[in-house]
């Protein structure tokens, strides 16, 4: 591939996928938008990067949110690693939540799911149908009914001991 | 149904908090991106280019004190046998004599008693008899090969043909003492010579860090 066909890829991949994307962000970064910013980027490097060896062995979808993902978890751990400076202002009030905590736990919640388990609850909690999900993703609808009903089992069981 | 139930109280906030990382995330452009991708791409050349540099830059300077990199001289693993190898090699005698080799052992049994050599026993007699024969001046000297070989001084006395074919197997077809032959070949192995070693990494080394850092 050269590198003008590459970066074709890489657009069109970019503009048909950026949902997905966004989801991402918004599971990983919650509401913290500065975050979501730096995300968007680091997953477009690498979707940059891993282009050349994408085979088409799965649908570009799942490819790209399984990079996504890994991104995200990476990105995460090297934040966790960084020893973080807070102005004493910017702290909330005692007392007080700056986010609903309840939406926190959710989404930590289903950060620790699998990155296809991942997927399907976005997709469901977006209010899109199993059908619309099976030709996206390519797996059969009665399979993916099974797979949500285990997953919300697991997520009931994570927030329960919350 | 009932598992959508549980997280149905979660949906519309999760809706909301979708709207507004796609809202805030709207403003990114491809062009963005692909400034993104262009600074990843220059950190990583910089990220490479350092220590291809400091490599360089020390090579140079042990050239500077006239250090040759695993050069034979420098590190003085160049045996005189590797320059006695270089010169043009003594002619090789081919054998002469195409008896069967197994005919002494048999020597002296009686008709009866002499066995047909099994097809391994063939196969190695063939393989001795494929080896040059040196003339009689080049072969070391026999006490040289009894220590070599540290044989039993109690297995029997070998006739005179066979000790004449392990001599030949120890020393390889070369006039070479087995000692010298030794060194010899593992010199040639570990150290390559100077000038391939310059042509092969030295020289695209530099090149490459010459090309780099005018791109850079």
């Amino acid at each position: 591939m050269s590198e003008k066909e590459k970066l074709q890829r890489f657009d069109q991949l970019m503009l048909r996928h950026k949902g997905l994307i966004v989801k991402v962000c918004q599971i990983y970064c919650r509401r913290d938008v500065e975050m979501a910013h730096d995300l968007y980027q680091d997953i477009a490097v690498e979707i940059w990067t891993h282009l050349d060896s994408f085979r088409e062995e799965s649908s570009e979808a799942t490819w790209l949110w399984r990079i996504a993902v890994n991104t995200a978890i990476d990105k995460l751990r090297a934040e966790e690693r960084r020893p973080k400076m807070v102005l004493v202002e910017s702290l909330p009030e005692e007392g007080t939540k700056e986010r609903p905590q309840r939406m926190d736990d959710l989404y930590e919640a289903i950060a620790h799911l699998k990155a296809e388990d991942q997927r399907l609850v976005a997709a469901r909690l977006e209010d899109r149908s199993y059908k619309e999900i099976a030709a996206e993703t390519g797996e059969n609808e009665g399979a993916l009914r099974v797979r949500y009903n285990r997953i919300v089992n697991q997520l009931r069981k994570m927030l329960k001991g919350k | 149904m009932k598992e959508d139930d549980f997280l149905n109280e979660y949906r519309q906030e999760w809706q909301q908090d979708g709207k507004a990382m796609e809202e805030a995330l709207s403003d990114i452009t491809l062009e963005q991106l692909h400034e993104g991708i262009a600074r990843h791409e220059a950190s990583r050349r910089r990220r490479w280019l350092w220590p291809t540099v400091s490599a360089a830059a020390c090579v140079a300077l042990l050239a500077t004190f006239g250090v040759r990199l695993l050069s034979p001289e420098a590190t003085g693993t160049r045996h005189p046998a590797v320059a006695q190898n270089e010169a043009p090699q003594p002619p090789i005698m081919m054998p002469t004599d195409t008896a069967t080799p197994w005919a002494d052992e048999q020597e002296g049994l009686p008709t009866a008693a002499r066995e047909a050599p099994s097809a391994q026993r063939q196969n190695d007699m063939a393989m001795a008899r494929a080896l040059p024969i040196l003339t009689e001046e080049a072969l070391p000297e026999p006490e040289v090969i009894a220590k070599e070989e540290k044989a039993p001084t109690t297995a029997p006395a070998c006739p005179s043909n066979m000790v004449e074919t392990k001599r030949l197997v120890a020393i390889g077809g070369s006039t070479a003492k087995p000692r010298e032959r030794e060194t010899e070949l593992l010199v040639n192995i570990v150290p390559p010579p100077r000038n391939t070693f310059h042509e092969a990494v030295i020289e695209p080394l530099l090149a490459l860090v010459t090309q780099d850092l005018e791109d850079y």
